[in-house]
Parts: structure tokens; sequence; C-alpha cells
């Protein structure tokens, strides 16, 4: 039986010969049915897809390509009849309803509130949001990592070296996730906890599941083992066993996202169960300097032993530290050397990626401006944090608005003015301004006729404007006047396909609207499947979606705008946080690491209420969370970064810091420390040598 | 290469250990200070380490910063080996480092004072309504419902602040200050019912704070604390880190703040503290206790060492000075404050070849005039700074008030006399982040009405005086605004429309140059950008517009407090809209509230030549003009005997109901108190009249060559009311003193 264990590191070409195994496989007659994909997150599932696709050219079924969340909801699906009421399910000959992350944060959000009032939490400054995210972060690392969500309290408290009061805060979290466990129970909710965990507490234990599970799933495929969850590498663990092939990839250094669960060490043991090891060389045009320079680094985070390096850093960083005063400095200047990259030395776009740990509306302004002037093609990937910060989601919610006369929601004027810049193409703030104020009845949320706008605002306005509103506005009426009643997400549906796609709107020039508009009919659907079981009655599900969108829940973090390794696309682009280039497969020519100085580098993975590694099984029961653990590991995860940046860049990165960030506050980070050190260092010596 | 004196070499001479120095105003504590860091970054510094430089100014930041570089650049060193932070940026390192350990998140949001005062408003406002019973049935007879409603009012919010501010430094939770309150016997005293109101305004305001991510000052002071002493790991690498520690103007630090820097500095470690005792006056705004730096200094572990050295003041004005310590210190009427008010610490004049030395006598001199009345006192006083402005233009002059609202008269009575009189206004603490929420919300304001010419008008007036851009000089800027006015379409000149030209949007106005034009082109664009950054979240709206308008690192940060607060202030109002937003943010830019801590007051300010400065006497402090008028110097801002009248002291609330309540919660927080008066009432006196003449002290060694004290006989006290003043004792003693010379 082949199995094998294939690592390498990035850029060695474990993408292509995974891909490559596939098509071998499905090219031997092997049915696409019985090979299992799993992958670590959708992007790189989208990645991989497009990849076979591309090598398939229809010839053969694509297989299924699965994270283990979808996996495991597939199967219960599949499964629930037979596991529903062993696993506790009250109404187990109801269906299931599974909880995305934005409805498992409203139900939690319901059942945290009245806790609130009774001082649940006292003496935590923490933002709504993030409390209802630490809480759901627990349920979730309990699952991933295979035990129970009722030792989660019990857990954090063992682990605090602090005072007595915070245990009493883990002890409140753990009464939060029984409750909500609870509730999912008795009115058959799965959010991704409780999708995980039925799946391997009970699902993968049952006889009749694994049988069909060995018997249909013959070969295993695992891209990028290092960044799976403890669960899934027990799944792994157990099926490699059935397979009549396994090949397993694994990215030397990389495990990236160890707060969001992954266990790279514990994927690194699978290894063991593979008859075949086989390691991938670097790259044939891996840079000695930038390798030298990611070592100076590792050296003095304490990571990498001292030693001779193969290359000089400083030539790496020559010319290549961007520091400055103020951070709008630094990103003026970013952009002018990325402008002289492209323009002088005819670097293509695409060749250079600027990453960041947050990509803030400042820096992304500031960017495309400058980018716009300079005429260098542009985009930003990023993770996002909330719906309602996204222009285009509040223009849609406008219109539904405007809509459903009947919601008991707001809708003032500059709302109006807003969406109609989004909406209708090329339409300023300031006309929009002016349109709405002439011809939008707060009163009655009404659009009047644009004929009613005197000549002297219409030749303001101008006629393609104005038709085009008009169009907007006799949609908006017939819908009205038909009292329609459509689920909210086909609401957002057709105003897409019959107003935002059509010429002259927004969304016809601007690839920008799709991403969004599918996030938001994505969410919108979810919402409207998991609202009944929530109490939300038909007619208010629309009202209700729309309060839950501004009350600012926090989007999953897995989500991005798009996937950077996917699409070809011929811009330079921003990427944050870091850990999504570096999961998205792309060497380039040029790297541009923004604020080195900011904490974001080197973020504190002990949060309030939560944290990845007390949460972890490897915990070592008993074992307090002290400073040196913390220290050690934001250095290990720092240098993880570093070391798999470095590892993608082949000609040169620069280093981009400013002394005080947007707010004014100094900059500080060990990261910044370090890269001024390798550049003092080498300064200091050549000074040495001139004297 | 510079000259130290002896006193200052021996503080550079410093190896290891504890060590305080107390310096006299202008002893050029400052340079000594960076000298010693320079020395230490290039003998002393273990691997890794940092010299670690605490003031608490902002101002002084920057200040400490410069000196140490170019200290360094003089060895030929390289630019690194130390970190200069006030105390709170201090904290909020050690906090943001590791919020999770404080019980936050990264991204916490600081409040200000204004911030925190909203939601105290809310907690008083909340118990008034619901203890209607208590509060009426405690009204004296000639007491209307509503001016006894105000009493309790304010008085609420004052006690409220100053018991969360004491229960902070303390480490104190409203639930653990709770679970120890005992029920009052009898019927209670108004201390006991204001504690009780307060410790529920606590309560409310922590909740508040807690829902949104927010701390305030005192909680990032706190939590720094609480985070080393519960965590000896992070501590001790944070020792590691910071081997040295050298602390600016020590006599303003709080207990808590001591105990910060006493945890990171170690039993063993070095730390040098440098502060004047006589110059303590921040216990009216914090928890500062002028005795702790005092005791530190006698500590056995701590060597002492004193720079009593100092050219900056004419030896009248020295004398002066002086003659109040003594006085105070020898000859107070009430015995207590000679031992509270100084310490019995000369300021020398330098000796002969001093590279800095003290003005010449003949350069230098005192007046004491007496008015009859303040309406006679402040416009004479105007006048003399006017004329003395305008025949010694090379030089700084400044009037110095006890209270804003005299402050503010005194503006009025300059500009009565000359409309066009150069100023600067210091009053209310901040001037400049009255000017930084100004220029933003006039900006923010186009967004919000993009078709109303004044509110483009506005932001380009307010533009042009900050100096954004270029748009023009002050006689162009009126034809320019008239330009901006008439501009029918402002749609066709911010986004004009393709083929079209933006300059076809505008009325004709006659006489427009091109230089007009230009500018008018400036503002628009400024205007393009806003619109597109419009869809941003508001306070990355702010801060996106704050790169463009603002340079320094203080407007930025004025900025980025702005920018989160109105934030918080969306979060907390869904419903709200960028035009609600801006409401509040002219509210501030209309200055009736401090929006920063006091740590921030006159940042960066510097006096200008023959420009009158207006201040306040604490926001004075740290600054220096060559002419100071002191108005007002009366027995009611400094009261010579515990018979005066006090501020906070109200018969018909049974004295100062804000210290009886916060004796009340020292006594349950069980707080050691030494040389206090057992009479709440009566140690709150005894401190104010010790810090309103170490106030008057300050003031007095703010002038270089000439001083003014001026009081009047009779005042217009609040509500018109006409009240007689009394020449206080500390000034009879000093009048002696120069009539004697005169």
């Amino acid at each position: 039986m082949p199995r094998l264990f294939l690592e390498g590191p990035p850029g060695s070409g474990k993408h292509a010969r995974l891909a490559e195994h596939i098509q071998q496989l499905l090219q031997a007659g092997t049915d696409a049915y019985s090979l299992l994909v799993l992958v670590p997150d959708r992007s790189i599932r989208d990645r991989l897809q497009h990849t076979l696709s591309a090598a398939l050219r229809g010839q053969h079924r694509m297989p299924d390509l699965h994270t283990y969340y979808s996996l495991a909801q597939g199967m219960i699906t599949r499964f629930w009849p037979i596991i529903a009421g062993p696993a506790g399910f009250t109404e187990s000959s109801l269906p299931p309803t599974f909880l995305t992350y934005e409805t498992a944060q409203h139900l939690m959000s319901r059942i945290v509130t009245p806790l609130l009032e009774q001082g649940y939490f006292e003496g935590l400054s923490i933002r709504r949001q993030r409390l209802l995210s630490q809480l759901l972060d627990n349920l979730n690392k309990a699952a991933i990592n295979g035990y129970a969500h009722t030792e989660i309290g019990h857990r954090l408290g063992a682990a605090w070296a602090g005072d007595e009061t915070r245990r009493q805060a883990y002890l409140q979290a753990q009464i939060c996730a029984d409750r909500f466990r609870r509730h999912c129970l008795e009115r058959n909710l799965l959010d991704i906890s409780l999708t995980i965990a039925l799946f391997h507490r009970h699902l993968v234990e049952d006889a009749i599941f694994w049988q069909y599970f060995t018997g249909r799933y013959r070969h295993l495929v695992v891209a990028h083992l290092e960044e799976s969850v403890p669960v899934a590498q027990d799944l792994i663990r157990r099926l490699i066993p059935f397979t009549e092939s396994t090949l397993l990839t694994y990215e030397t250094g990389g495990g990236y996202r160890v707060f969001m669960g992954i266990d790279p060490t514990g994927a690194k043991q699978l290894a063991d169960l593979c008859a075949d090891q086989e390691s991938l060389p670097a790259p044939p045009d891996t840079n000695p300097n930038i390798v030298a320079l990611d070592l100076a680094l590792g050296q003095r985070l304490g990571q990498v032993p001292k030693g001779p390096l193969p290359g000089d850093p400083q030539a790496a960083l020559d010319q290549h530290i961007i520091q400055k005063r103020y951070r709008s400095e630094m990103i003026e200047a970013v952009a002018q050397e990325i402008g002289r990259l492209v323009r002088d030395e005819g670097v293509s776009p695409d060749e250079i990626a600027v990453v960041a740990p947050y990509a803030d509306g400042v820096l992304r302004f500031v960017l495309r401006e400058s980018f716009q002037r300079a005429g260098v093609p542009f985009r930003v990937i990023r993770r996002f944090e909330s719906l309602r910060e996204d222009p285009v989601v509040r223009a849609c919610l406008t219109a539904a608005v405007l809509a459903h006369p009947a919601w008991p929601t707001p809708c003032p004027p500059p709302d109006v003015a807003e969406a109609l810049t989004l909406i209708v193409a090329g339409l300023d703030f300031v006309r929009a301004t002016r349109l709405a104020g002439a011809l939008y009845a707060p009163e009655e949320r009404h659009l009047q006729p644009a004929e009613t706008l005197s000549a002297a605002d219409r030749e303001k306005i101008g006629a393609d404007a104005l038709d085009c509103y008009e169009v907007l506005r006799e949609w908006l009426e017939t819908f009205r006047s038909a009292e329609n009643t459509i689920p909210i997400d086909l609401f957002f549906q057709q105003f897409y396909a019959e107003i935002l796609e059509r010429s002259g709107f927004g969304a016809a020039d601007d690839a920008g609207y799709a991403p969004s508009v599918t996030r938001l009919i994505e969410s919108a659907r979810r919402f409207r499947e998991v609202a009944p079981s929530l109490g939300e009655q038909d007619a208010d599900i629309g009202a209700a979606y729309w309060q839950m969108v501004y009350s600012g829940v926090v989007a999953a973090q897995y989500l991005l705008d798009e996937a950077y390794g996917t699409t070809g696309s011929e811009a330079v682009t921003l990427v944050a946080p870091v850990y999504t280039y570096l999961l998205a497969g792309r060497r380039v020519r040029y790297q541009f690491w923004l604020d080195v100085g900011a904490i974001g580098w080197w973020e504190p993975p002990y949060q309030p209420l939560t944290n990845p590694y007390v949460l972890s099984r490897n915990w070592p029961a008993g074992d307090r969370w002290t400073d040196d653990f913390d220290f050690h590991i934001r250095n290990e995860t720092l240098y993880r970064l570093v070391h798999g940046l470095c590892a993608r860049c082949r000609n040169a990165l620069y280093l981009c810091s400013s002394d005080l960030e947007t707010g004014g506050n100094l900059q500080d980070s060990p990261l910044l420390r370090a890269a001024l050190s390798v550049a003092n260092h080498q300064r200091i010596r050549d000074d040495h040598a001139a004297h | 290469m510079i000259t130290l004196r002896t006193d200052q070499q021996g503080v550079v001479d410093y190896t290891g250990g504890y060590m305080a120095v107390s310096a006299v105003p202008g002893s050029g504590k400052t340079t000594t200070l960076a000298l010693l860091a320079a020395r230490l970054i290039a003998e002393a510094l273990p691997e890794d380490g940092y010299v670690l430089v605490v003031t608490y100014q902002n101002a002084a930041v920057e200040n400490f910063r410069a000196k140490i570089a170019r200290f360094l650049a003089e060895d030929d060193l390289p630019q690194t080996g130390y970190e200069v932070r006030t105390l709170h940026s201090l904290a909020y390192q050690i906090v943001q480092q590791n919020p999770g350990l404080a019980g936050t998140t990264p991204g916490f949001n600081v409040l200000d004072e204004r911030q925190a005062t909203h939601h105290l408003e809310n907690g008083v406002n909340a118990w008034l309504n619901e203890h209607r019973d208590t509060w009426e049935s405690l009204r004296p007879d000639d007491w209307s419902v509503e001016g006894w409603r105000r009493r309790w009012n304010y008085t609420s919010l004052e006690t409220a602040k100053l018991i969360i501010q004491t229960a902070k430094n303390h480490r104190a939770s409203p639930a653990g200050i709770s679970s120890r309150l005992l029920p009052t016997s009898g019927s209670p005293h108004f201390g006991d019912i204001f504690l009780q109101m307060a410790l529920e305004v606590y309560r409310f305001y922590q909740q508040q704070m807690a829902t949104l991510g927010e701390l305030d000052f005192d909680d990032l002071i706190r939590l720094a604390v609480d985070v080393l002493v519960e965590h000896s790991d992070y501590r001790d690498r944070l020792r590691r880190r910071w081997p040295y520690i050298l602390e600016d103007e020590a006599q303003d630090s709080v207990p808590l703040q001591q105990e910060l820097l006493s945890l990171l500095a170690g039993p063993t470690g070095n730390w040098v503290r440098v502060g004047d005792p006589n110059q303590a006056i921040m216990g009216t705004f914090t928890a500062a206790d002028p005795r702790q730096f005092r005791d530190f200094i006698n500590r056995p572990d701590v060597e002492h060492r004193s720079l009593p050295v100092s050219g900056r003041s004419g030896r009248p004005i020295i004398r002066l000075a002086n003659r109040l310590v003594d006085w105070a210190v020898q000859e107070h009427p009430v015995p207590e404050i000679r031992e509270r008010a100084f310490l019995p610490l000369h300021i020398v004049p330098t000796p002969p070849g001093d590279p800095q030395p003290n003005p010449p006598d003949e350069e230098s001199g005192v007046d004491m005039p007496i008015y009859r009345h303040v309406d006679i006192e402040l416009p004479t006083i105007a006048q003399r700074a006017i004329r003395r402005a305008a025949s010694h233009p090379q030089q700084t002059l400044a009037i110095l008030a006890r209270d804003n609202r005299t402050g503010q008269r005194i503006i009025d009575c300059l500009r009565d006399i000359d409309e066009d009189v150069a100023y600067d206004d210091l009053l209310r603490g901040n001037v400049r982040s009255r000017d930084v929420a100004q220029l933003l919300h006039a900006v923010l304001e186009v967004l919000v009405s993009p078709l109303a010419a004044s509110a483009r008008v506005a932001a380009y007036s307010s533009l042009a005086e900050e100096g954004y851009g270029n748009l023009g000089t002050e006689e162009d800027q009126a034809r320019v605004a008239i330009l901006l006015r008439s501009c029918p379409a402002p749609e066709q000149a911010i986004f004009p429309a393709a083929g079209t030209d933006w300059r076809d949007a505008f009325a004709p106005v006659p006489g427009i140059t091109a230089a007009d034009w230009q500018a008018a082109h400036t503002m628009v664009t400024l205007l393009q950008r806003a619109f597109l950054a419009r869809t941003l979240p508001v306070d990355e709206l702010v801060m996106t517009l704050s790169q463009e308008i603002f340079a320094t690192p203080g407007d930025l940060a004025t900025a980025q407090k702005l920018a989160g607060y109105l934030r918080a202030l969306a979060e907390n109002n869904p419903a709200w809209r960028l035009g609600e937003l801006n409401q509040e943010l002219g509210l501030i830019a209309r200055g009736r509230t401090r929006f920063l801590g006091p740590e921030e007051s006159s940042q960066g300010f510097t006096p200008r030549p023959g420009v009158i400065t207006v201040s306040t006497m604490h926001s004075a402090k740290g600054l220096e003009w060559d002419t100071v008028y002191l108005v007002g110097i009366d027995d009611f801002w400094f009261p010579g005997d515990l018979d005066a009248q006090f501020i906070g002291t109200y018969p018909e609330l049974g004295g100062s109901p804000m210290n009886e309540a916060k004796a009340r919660l020292e006594a349950i927080l069980d707080v050691q108190k030494r040389d206090s008066d057992p009479d709440p009432t009566r140690e709150a006196k005894l401190a104010t009249i010790a810090e309103s003449l170490r106030l008057f002290y300050v003031a007095i060694t703010r002038a270089r060559h000439n001083l003014v004290i001026s009081w009047s006989q009779t005042v217009t006290a609040r509500g018109n009311r006409e009240a007689s003043r009394s020449l206080t004792p500390a000034l009879r003693a000093l009048r002696a003193l120069w009539k004697s010379h005169d």
C-alpha cells in the first residue's frame, strides 16, 4: 500500500505533487467517490480545486475536497437519524440546523445578556462581540481537541496564576458554554463546536458509520497537514490503515494558525504511519541572503542557535529598511518604492506582496489612493471583521429597508445618500446628498420620482445618475406594491441581479461587489434558516437580520474577501493578517512587511477568557501559564511567520515601520528590535571595518 | 561638551541603587537626568537592557529624547538603549503587551476625562432619580428643590470621581468594597450617603466601560500593578528589560504609580527619582500625596542628593520664593502646615562663572499692587501686559490666574483693550486638543452637510488657520472664503463631471488670483479625499483625515483619542450617524470640559516672544517666562487658616461630604494614614492650605526677570455677588520682604 509523507519548504512543489497524485489515481481508474481529500481551510480548498480543474479538464469527476468541518457536517447530515438520539438531541426526529459563526454569536448573545446583568465577568473589560467570540472559541477549542466542553472552565482555571476573580470568570464562562450547548441540544442547533464534537465523539465511534466511511474512502490525500487540528489528525490516524493509498503533505516550518487550535507537532507524528517519507529540497531560486536574514532574525528571537550564516543578511536588508516617524510617511514611502519597482524596474505588480498584521481603513485607503495616482493595480485581501463595516453590504441593507416599509428599522437620509453612491455607478456623495435631500421622504421611507426635481438640480446631479435612480426607484416601488414577502436572502439576490449588476450600477464595472454581496446572501440565508429556531417569526426575519448585522457581529476568522492564491490577478496585493499570505501558496519577488513595530506581529495568545494553548489537549494538567512560556511561544510564533515569509520571497524584502502608530503611540515589538539589531550590528561591523 | 555644576556631577556619577534628587525650579534636572541616561547606556547597560526614563508630562518626553539622543551622538554611540515614556504610556505598554493577564483584549480603548465624565454623569443621574426620597428629605427649608438637586448633582459627581479614584488607587473593586461595607447605625451622616451613592456609581461606571472594552487612566495603572503583582515572571522579565529607571517630576507620582515603578525596579534595583517636593501641586486633580516623595527621600536605603542651584530667576524673585518657604516652615499660623507645606530647601543662585547665570539684579524686579476691586485689577494688569509686550517684543510674558474663569476674564480684558492683541490661551488645560477637535469637526461637518456653503467655508478657515497646505495669507483667505461660498454646485467642484472644469462650479468673484484658485484647489482636493473615505468606520475616517491634516505625535494622539471616543459613541448608539457623532465632537471643540488627562496639559507649548500667555497657575507648571503676572492672590484661593472659606465644604451638607466619604472608604479599606487629622473635613482643609502654598511657590518661580503679584479687596463672585477678600498671610509675609528691599 503506498503511504507517503511528503515534506518540503514553501515552493518545493508539494502542491503540484499532490495534484499530480490525484490525477494519477483518477487516470488509473480510481473512482473519485472513493477519494477523500482533506484541506485545512476554504482558501486552500479553492486553490486546489482550481489546480485540479485545470489538470483534469473535465475528463474525470472531481473528488470531494473537504475541510474537517465540512466533512463532519456532511456526514452528520447523512447519519443524523442514527446518532441524534444517542448524542442527546431532544428532537431527534427533526432535522439538524447548522449555525454559522454569526448565528452562533447571535444565540450566545441571547444567552449571555441576562447573565451579564447579573454581574457576570465583572472586572473584565472586553467589548461585547469579543466576549461572545471568546466564549464560542472555548467551545470550539474543546471540540477540536476532542474533549468534553464541560472541562473548559476547569482547564482555564487550573492554568491561571493570578487572583481568584479570574477563576470565577472561567467558571462563568463554563456556565455560558453549558447553557449554550443545552440550548443547541434542545433545538437541534449545531454550531461548529457541536458539529465537530458530534462527529468526533459519536459518529466516528459508531460501527455502522465507520464501516460505511472506511468502505467508501479508499484513498486519502491530505494537504497542509501541519495546519490540521487534533481531531482531524485522530481521524487520519484511524483511517490510514483502511486505505489503499495515502498521501500526506507537510510544510516544513509551517503551522501558522496555532491560535486557532491547529497542532503542527501532532501532525508531524503521523509520518510514522507512512512507509515512505520524502523530503523535497528548497526551490533552486532560493536567495541565500534572505535565508541568512531569516536565520539572523531567528537568532535574535532566540529561535535559532547562534552560528555562521549562509549569506549576508545585510544584503537582504540593504536599502530595504523603511523607517519613518509617522505611519502616513511609511505608507507613502512604501507606495513610492513599489511604484518605482513597477515603473523603473519593470517588476510585475503580482510579484509584489505587502503583508501587515492588520489592514485597517487608513492603510487601505492611503495605499489605494497612492497606487491609483501612480497607475499601479492594487487589491486588498484581508480578514473582514464584521459585515457592517462593508459599505456595499450597508447599501444592500438600506435598499432592503426601503423595500420593506413595515420594518421597524431606522433609515435616515445619510444612509440613503450613502446607499445611492454605492448603488449608482459614478454617483458621488455630494450629488447623492442633493438627490436624497430632494427626493427621499424619511417618514414614509419613500423615494419620489426624479421628475419632481427642479431643472437646476437635475443638471447638477446629471442625467445618467438620474436615469439609474429612476430604475432603482421603480424597482423598489414594484417590490413594495407587490407586498412581496420573499426571504431576505432572495431579496438580496434579486437586488444584485436586477439592479446592481445592470449597466450603470455599482457592480457592473466593479468586481469588488460580487464577493461582498455573495457573503451577504450567504449570511442572510443561514440566518433565515436558523431564525425560527432562535425564536424569530417569519415576518420579522429580515428586520431581525438587519438588527443582527448592525449589532456588529464578528465574521468567522477564516472568511476572506477573496482567496489570494486562486486567481492570477495582475495587482500588487495587500494581505492581512500575515498567515493569510502564508497559506496562499504564493512566492513573490518582493515582499513589504508593514508595521513591523506593531504588537500585531507578536500577538498575545492569552485572552481574558480563552487560550488556545491551555485548551489544547497537550497542555499538561495542572501546569500554570507562565510568562516564560508566553514569551517563548510568542517568539516562536513570530519566528514561524518570519521564516514562512522569507521562504516565500525570491529577491528582496522590505521591513517597514514608523516610530509612532496611527494613534501617536510609540511602536515597539521584538521583530522591530531584532531587525534593527541585525541592521545595527552590521552597521557597527562596517564602521569597525572602515576604521 | 556641557559643563556641569558640582551638584549635577554628583547625580551623573550615580552607580546604582535607589537615589532621590530634590531639585529646585530651574536647576537643570532634565539635562542632568539625560546625561545620566547617556552615561549609563555607554558604561553600565547590560545587553538587551534599556534605560527607562519616566516622566509625567508628554511635553517632557520629546525634550528628554532629544537631549539623550544628542549626548549619545556626541559620544559617537548608536541611538539605542533607552526608552522615554510617560507613566501612562509605560502602564499602557505593560498592559498592551499582555492584555489577557489584565482582563482585557488587544485594542482596548483608554478613556479620557470627558468620556469618563460622561459615564459618571449618567451614573449620578440614575442614582439621583432612583433615590429622590433620600436627597429630597434632607433639603433645608431655605433651599429650592431645583437648587438642592443641583447642589447634590455637582457634589455627587465630584464625590464619585474622588471615591472611584481612591478605590482604584487601593486596587479595590466595587464588589470588593461593598462586601466590606458595614450597615450604619442611627441616622446616617452625609458622608455615608455620599459613599453609598459613589459606590453605586462606581459599579455602573465600571460596567459601562467593561462592555465597551474601555479603561480609564486609573485602570491602566491599576491593571499594570495588578499584573506585576500577580505575575512575578512577567515582572522579572520587565526588570531585565529595564535595569535602570530614571523618574522625573517624582513629586507628582500618586501612590499607585510609585508602586508600579517600585515593582519594576525591584528591591535591589536601580531607581533614580528626581523631583521637587515643594512643587507638588497635583493633589487637587489626582491622588498624589506630596508627603510620599518626601518619605522616599528619607528612607534609609535611599541616597539623597539635591540640586539647589538655579540660574532661572533674578535674585529678587529667588528671595521671595525662599521667603515663602521659610515663612511657611517657621511662622505659618496653623502649626501643622509648618510640617506639611514645604521641605526647607532654598534656591541657591548660581556662583560666578556659571554657564547659565541668573538674570542680573538690575534686570529683575518685583511689584505687588493691591486693587480695590477685581474689575480694576484685571483690566489694569491686562493693560500692563500689553504695554510690556509692546515695549519688550523679544521677551515672553504670561498672566497666571488661579482658575479658568478668572483667566477667561483676563482674555476679555485684553481684547477689550486691543481687539487684535496676540495671546496664547492655555486655559482649561489643553487648548491644542480643542483645536484638533475643532479642525476635525469642521472638516467632518462638510461630510455631514456637503451642500452647506457655511460648512465648507468654516472648514477652509480652520484649515487655513492651522497652516494646512498652502491656503493663502490672511488677506487671501477672505477672498478664497468668498470664492468657496460662491459655489452653487459643490459637487461640480469636488467631483467635476467628465469633460468639465472644476472651476466652472464657482460663480465669478472679482479679484481672484491664480494663488487663490490654487488654495481653492487644495481645499477641494482634500474634500474629495475626505468624501472618498467617508464609508470607513468613524474612527478610521477620523484617523485617515488626521494623517492628512496633522503632523505631530501630540495631535495624532489627540485625534486617536477623539476617534476612539467617536467609535465608542457609535457603538453605544447604533442609530447615530456621522451627523450626531460630529455634534459630540463639536461639544469637545467648544471645550466646556477638559478632554485629555492631566499629563497632556500644555503639551509641547513654547511661550512666544511678544505674545501674552494666559494660563492657570497649574497649567503653567514646567514653563517659564521673562515676565509673569500673578492675579487674584487672595485669601479665598490661598486660605491662611482653617476658618477660611473652602471650596467643596458645604455647611448644608455637613462639611466636606466628598472628603467625609473618602475617609469612610479609607477606613473600610484599612488605609494607614500617617500624620493625618482624624477629622476628614479638617484634614482636607489642611491639605488645601498646604497645596495652595506650593502652587503659589510654583507660580512665583515661573518668572525669570519680573514678577507682579496682585490681589483685590473686593471681587464679583458667582451669581454676581460682591464679596470682600483679605490679604492672605503668605502674601503679607512676602510684601514685608519686598518692602524691606524696596
